[in-house]
């Protein structure tokens, strides 16, 4: 009878978990248990008392983050050292790391006086953007060319778009791009929607909300890179 | 007219055209400058989604997973609690229990008090008594309702006068001497064990009790109806 095993070795250090990170699952639940724990921990020090999905959310949005630098190639490890962006080393653990980037988010949120800048009837939340700056680049439109010439930085302001803006856009294009669910399959999920067309209209006003937000990302990161 | 593109990019990306339109739409993509930024745009977005919704669920499921871990350590923490409880429980019922069954036969040999001893031979419906001034066992006294009904059966009735005038006046020596005799012509054990026990009586009461102890020891381990008695007795003496 084969015995069913699980290898949890008490520690990896973190020039091992990024090393391993995007080919190792166990590297990445590793990482973020330990993280998760941290936060949990620690954070009471540095914010004010969170409820619990709060808490999550951070957790989640600052892995994210780490993540897409792991993905990207910012952080990586040089000569046995985690380093970061250009090939400076860590000065701290990845966790301390993660809690410096949980602070930013949380900062953001605080600095933009409201977790959620409601944007039309589907609404966005953003922790970088205000609605004046959205208006801004509606107005102006983005400096910064979208086109193939920085796709880490397209694909990074992407997945912080996604991070902010709502659930309900966030459930209609993962089930419309992710799942390929037909608008049909969709609509039976999503009840408040009295019709078909009315779906599709929301799935495009998600689309250009996103958009817009990414745009307005992206331009900061091109900006400020 | 930018409803209609991202229909199309839609389309495309999701395998819902036919050969004719998909081959239609990269031609379109290498001269159409809008469509191919929207397409890019959106080929983008499909990525990201997609990897978005994978790290979402992942962490997702490790807190779940972490979740159940915790739940389950904590049923595991109070199984274990509760077995621990019911050990303690059980050991503690078991000492109560072990010491209600044995206190009361320490206790007589641990204080050796007298008022556990006469509290035993009152239970036991023998009557005793101790002088009360002090729990001396020079001062055990028999007792002036001395059962003699086995000593009546056990010798002769002008002996049994005779012992009985000595104990009332005291005479100890006398009586012992007496007993000697009857114990002596003493026809049953029952009858011999009965006479010892108030030659005992009478030799602690001249102090002789070391001549006290060999006779109780002999009750002790031969005697049918007087062996505890003498047990009690000599339990006493060793205090």
């Amino acid at each position: 009878m084969a015995i069913k095993q699980s290898f949890h070795p008490l520690n990896y250090t973190d020039a091992e978990v990024v090393e391993g990170f995007l080919k190792n699952p166990v590297l990445q639940e590793y990482l973020y248990m330990k993280w998760s724990k941290y936060f949990r921990a620690n954070y009471r020090a540095v914010f004010f008392e969170m409820d619990d999905d709060a808490c999550q959310d951070l957790i989640h949005e600052s892995y994210i983050v780490l993540w897409l630098k792991i993905q990207n190639g910012v952080v990586k490890v040089r000569e046995g050292k985690v380093v970061g962006k250009d090939d400076k080393p860590f000065t701290a653990a990845l966790t301390t790391y993660l809690m410096n980037v949980a602070k930013l988010k949380k900062k953001e949120h605080l600095r933009d006086g409201q977790e959620i800048v409601l944007i039309g009837e589907l609404g966005i939340t953003n922790p970088q953007l205000t609605e004046e700056k959205i208006m801004d680049i509606i107005a102006n439109g983005s400096s910064a060319d979208w086109d193939d010439s920085t796709p880490d930085y397209q694909y990074e302001a992407m997945m912080e778009a996604i991070s902010t803006i709502s659930d309900r856009c966030r459930q209609i294009l993962t089930s419309f791009y992710f799942q390929e669910m037909k608008l049909d399959a969709i609509l039976s999920q999503l009840p408040s929607f009295q019709s078909k067309d009315a779906l599709k209209t929301a799935k495009n006003k998600c689309l250009d909300k996103l958009r817009k937000t990414t745009m307005a990302i992206y331009e900061s990161m091109v900006r400020f890179a | 007219m930018e409803e209609k593109m991202i229909e199309r990019i839609d389309a495309y990306l999701l395998n819902r055209m036919t050969q004719n339109e998909r081959r239609k739409f990269e031609e379109d993509l290498k001269t159409d400058d809008a469509l191919r930024k929207q397409y890019h745009f959106m080929t983008t977005m499909k990525t990201s989604v997609a990897s978005w919704t994978e790290m979402k669920r992942k962490m997702e499921a490790w807190d779940e997973a972490a979740r159940k871990q915790e739940l389950s350590d904590l049923r595991s923490k109070q199984h274990m609690s509760k077995v621990r409880r019911l050990w303690i429980g059980g050991v503690v019922a078991a000492a109560v229990v072990a010491i209600a069954i044995v206190l009361p036969m320490a206790i007589p040999t641990a204080d050796g008090s007298k008022d556990s001893f006469i509290a035993e031979e009152t239970a036991r419906g023998n009557d005793v008594t101790f002088d009360d001034a002090t729990a001396n066992v020079a001062d055990y006294q028999v007792s002036q309702d001395v059962d003699y009904t086995y000593i009546t059966t056990a010798c002769a009735p002008a002996q049994l006068k005779e012992i009985k005038e000595s104990i009332n006046r005291q005479d100890y020596e006398d009586a012992i001497s007496e007993l000697d005799e009857a114990i002596r012509t003493a026809k049953t054990q029952a009858g011999i064990d009965s006479l010892s026990w108030l030659k005992v009586e009478l030799l602690l009461k001249t102090d002789k009790e070391q001549e006290a102890r060999t006779i109780l020891e002999n009750l002790k381990h031969n005697s049918r109806t007087l062996s505890q008695k003498a047990d009690s007795l000599l339990k006493v003496l060793d205090h």
